[in-house]
């Protein structure tokens, strides 16, 4: 059973989802938070798993709170969800700690996949996505800042995702499981997450 | 003749010079002899008495009594009597009374000298010590050397014919004009200028004696008899023309600043006579230049005349500057601190003792440069630019403003372009959608149906929200200027080609470089090109049979191109391009929807497709690096 926690500013919506996750199986929707402020308060007091988690939300947004939940509970798998690929939203949100994202308008069992992907420990990600940490982990290593760089077998996985080929295929292609693929991913976002990280502390430093 | 102590009468000095009749008389020192209209004649002595001698009989001017001597006596018209002492001032003998006038009542001196009564009733008076006087009813004017007059001592005054007096004095003779004499006292001229005579002349000695009367004498044919300390003088007042010789001006020298100008060279201005003024006798020279600047201009001339020099009078005028004649009296120096740039003439004349202004002038012609920024031709040329900078600047500032004004212009037509075309979107993509979901649902409500169609129109209604969010999704993202990059086209195109194949059974490859130029692409550019892809990928999905997609992006210097291959049935066609100019001939209206959208903005379309070899559509876009919207 999946503990599910739903943060999103628009009412309708919410209950919407709510009901569907509840109303699936091996899922439990266990709270739902209308402001990043409420959620703050109270997400880490719930046993959660996944949160689910809207980028435009009124006062202050997602990625802000992504980042502070992150400080306040490590273990909780953060799912954004938001209306339209913003790619610089997202990729913003990945860096300050998502695991994933999904967009609303994906279909309803696509939701539940990437909800189990993400407790189990995987990272979805598309190509533009894909594309998006590539080059920031390029521009990373052309600054020479003292930066987390990726693996070989990281980033030739991620090449693969930017070049559009399906997890299967990669898979095909690598000689590598599945499996192997996403937690390569996980390492991806979480070294992203650590380098936009540093790179804070960094620029606070500098400064 | 009056001796020591006796007076002596000839009756007819030419005919008789020894028939003398001698008159003893017990008065000495007879100084002055006057004869009066009744014939008596009238004495006067050094002591100051004054005697009568009518009929043989003596008598005495009791009512007189002044010790200074007598110097003169004349007999007026209405038969008083003018006597003149040496100290005490004149005397007027009318009706037995005597009537005073001296220095008090205006007289010049009191030391009387002579006296002499024109033909006017005027009584000039010669005095010993100031100059000359005159009277005439009662007005007394008088003349120094400060008015011309030449010496202070005026012994003898006699008159000529032509109506000049000639004065005696202890410095040779001068001769002026009454009516010259008239006008200075009437203050129309400031000075008398008279021509004088002496050593020069012929005089042995130039002091006239005096202090008796009658000294001078006109004969009866008009001569002019002077007594001098070495004998007698005898005048002809005719042989001197009433205009004498007039002393002629050279101009010597013109100086500029001190410097004497070399050009000048003084010579007599009967000579270099140029064709100037005819008649005018004006002696010109050549032309002198004076370069540009402030200059002070100094001109020295001079007039020739053996006859007192130092008295000859100048007058001088530089014609355009000065507006009348400058009298210089003796100067002969004319100096200009500054002339302003312009043609002068520079006339100098002189006159003589007659007061009369030589015709003969000497004059010059000079022109002071101009600096360039002087003359007429760029003052004008300078009032002109600056008018036509003035009138410039003005056009280009509302040149400036109409194109600020036609660009804002321009800038809101391209916005209102926009909002129509988004309405347009929205409305076609979206309300078609919408209005099925509404039907469906529509359907659905009805409670008849069975659960299996119950559940397909669900499936339906299910479907297209989320096509429907899938155009919005788009919409928005082509509307948003955040979005306006090549590197955003190129990524969201991908992805959705991605997403598109991924439940089809469509094996989609992405191949874009991950580095692309950051060029700017509008929205519009965005979107048409996102609906020309959509459009080729729908082609690809629906009647192409392909089991593998491949979309490429390739990035040229000035264009960017996407290729959109498959490896389906392909169909017949040859490979058909379509410019900008002229849309595809192509049937199929995907295919021409396609072309013309990529016509729309400027880029081409190339459909290569041949059958049972796939088909490849091709894409070009040109780069600017300002974009603008088409």
């Amino acid at each position: 059973m999946i503990s599910v926690s739903i943060v999103d500013d628009e009412k309708e919506l919410r209950q919407s989802i709510a009901t569907f996750v509840n109303g699936s199986p091996g899922f439990h929707c266990v709270s739902t938070y209308s402001s990043a402020e409420t959620a703050l308060k109270g997400l880490p007091a719930d046993k959660l798993d996944v949160v689910l988690m809207d980028i435009n939300l009124g006062g202050m947004n997602g990625i802000e709170c992504v980042e502070q939940l992150r400080d306040v509970a490590p273990t909780m798998q953060i799912l954004i969800l938001t209306v339209y690929e913003d790619t610089d939203q997202i990729f913003k949100a990945l860096e300050a700690g998502a695991s994933g994202y999904l967009l609303k308008r994906s279909s309803p069992t696509k939701l539940l996949q990437a909800i189990r992907e993400v407790h189990a420990g995987g990272s979805p990600m598309s190509s533009s996505i894909a594309r998006k940490v590539v080059a920031s982990f390029q521009k990373a290593k052309q600054t020479g800042e003292k930066q987390t760089h990726l693996s070989p077998r990281e980033e030739m996985v991620l090449n693969c995702l930017a070049k559009g080929l399906t997890y299967k295929a990669i898979a095909d292609e690598l000689g590598i499981s599945i499996d192997t693929i996403r937690t390569y991913l996980r390492r991806v976002y979480e070294k992203l997450h650590v380098q936009s990280r540093t790179e804070a502390v960094a620029k606070y430093l500098r400064h | 003749m009056a001796t020591t102590n006796s007076l002596l009468l000839y009756k007819d000095p030419i005919a008789a010079a020894d028939e003398v009749k001698v008159i003893k008389s017990a008065k000495p020192n007879i100084i002055s002899l006057a004869e009066d209209r009744k014939g008596a004649l009238w004495m006067g002595t050094r002591e100051g008495k004054i005697w009568q001698l009518h009929e043989d009989k003596w008598l005495a001017q009791t009512n007189f009594s002044q010790t200074n001597a007598i110097t003169a006596i004349v007999p007026d018209t209405d038969g008083s009597m003018w006597v003149g002492t040496d100290g005490n001032g004149l005397y007027r003998l009318k009706n037995g009374s005597f009537h005073h006038l001296d220095k008090s009542e205006g007289l010049l001196s009191d030391v009387i000298r002579t006296l002499y009564l024109d033909g006017q009733g005027t009584l000039w008076i010669g005095t010993g010590d100031e100059g000359l006087s005159r009277w005439h009813n009662g007005r007394i004017d008088n003349f120094t050397p400060r008015e011309g007059l030449p010496e202070k001592n005026i012994s003898q005054i006699l008159e000529d014919d032509a109506g000049r007096l000639w004065l005696g004095s202890s410095r040779g003779i001068a001769c002026v004009n009454k009516h010259r004499l008239d006008e200075l006292a009437a203050g129309q001229i400031p000075a008398v200028y008279p021509q004088l005579f002496g050593r020069a002349e012929g005089m042995l000695s130039e002091e006239c004696t005096g202090g008796f009367y009658p000294a001078g004498l006109k004969t009866k044919s008009g001569l002019l008899w002077f007594s001098t300390l070495k004998g007698v003088v005898v005048v002809d007042p005719r042989v001197q023309p009433a205009t004498t010789l007039m002393p002629n001006t050279v101009l010597e020298e013109v100086l500029v600043d001190g410097v004497p100008d070399p050009m000048l060279h003084v010579s007599s201005p009967k000579t270099a006579r140029r064709s100037g003024q005819p008649g005018n006798g004006v002696s010109q020279l050549e032309t002198l230049r004076i370069t540009p600047g402030k200059h002070r201009v100094e001109f020295r001339y001079t007039g020739l005349s053996f006859d007192a020099p130092e008295l000859i009078r100048f007058r001088y005028r530089l014609e355009g500057l000065d507006t009348d004649w400058v009298e210089a009296g003796t100067w002969r120096t004319a100096f200009y601190s500054y002339l302003p740039p312009g043609d002068y003439r520079f006339r100098v004349a002189a006159c003589n003792s007659d007061g009369v202004w030589n015709e003969n002038e000497s004059g010059l012609e000079l022109t002071v440069l101009r600096h360039f920024w002087q003359t007429w031709w760029f003052i004008t040329w300078a009032g002109l630019s600056l008018m036509v900078s003035v009138v410039g600047t003005v056009r280009i500032v509302e040149k400036r403003k109409l194109h600020r004004r036609l660009k804002r212009l321009e800038q809101e037509r391209v916005l209102e372009r926009e909002r129509t075309r988004i309405a347009q979107d929205l409305h076609d993509e979206m309300g078609a959608k919408l209005c099925r979901i509404s039907f469906l649902s529509e359907h659905a409500r009805r409670g008849e149906l069975p659960p299996e169609e119950l559940q397909d129109q669900i499936t339906s209604i299910s479907d297209a929200s989320r096509e429907v969010l899938h155009s919005l999704d788009e919409i928005v993202w082509a509307v948003n200027p955040q979005n306006d990059t090549l590197e955003h086209a190129a990524s969201y195109i991908g992805q959705y080609a991605q997403e598109y194949f991924q439940m089809t059974g469509i094996q989609c490859e992405l191949d874009i470089p991950t580095q692309l130029p950051a060029y700017p692409l509008s929205s519009q550019m965005r979107h048409h090109l996102f609906l020309a892809t959509h459009e080729a990928l729908t082609n690809i999905l629906k009647h192409s049979g392909a089991t593998r997609a491949k979309i490429s992006m390739i990035s040229g210097n000035a264009t960017f191109e996407i290729s959109i291959a498959d490896n389906g049935k392909g169909f017949n066609s040859s490979a058909i391009e379509s410019k900008p100019e002229s849309p595809a001939t192509a049937s199929g209206n995907g295919l021409n929807n396609m072309c013309q959208r990529l016509a729309d903005i400027g880029g081409r379309c190339r459909i290569e497709s041949a059958l049972g070899q796939g088909t490849n559509i091709r894409f070009v876009i040109p780069l600017n690096f300002f974009a603008k919207d088409v």
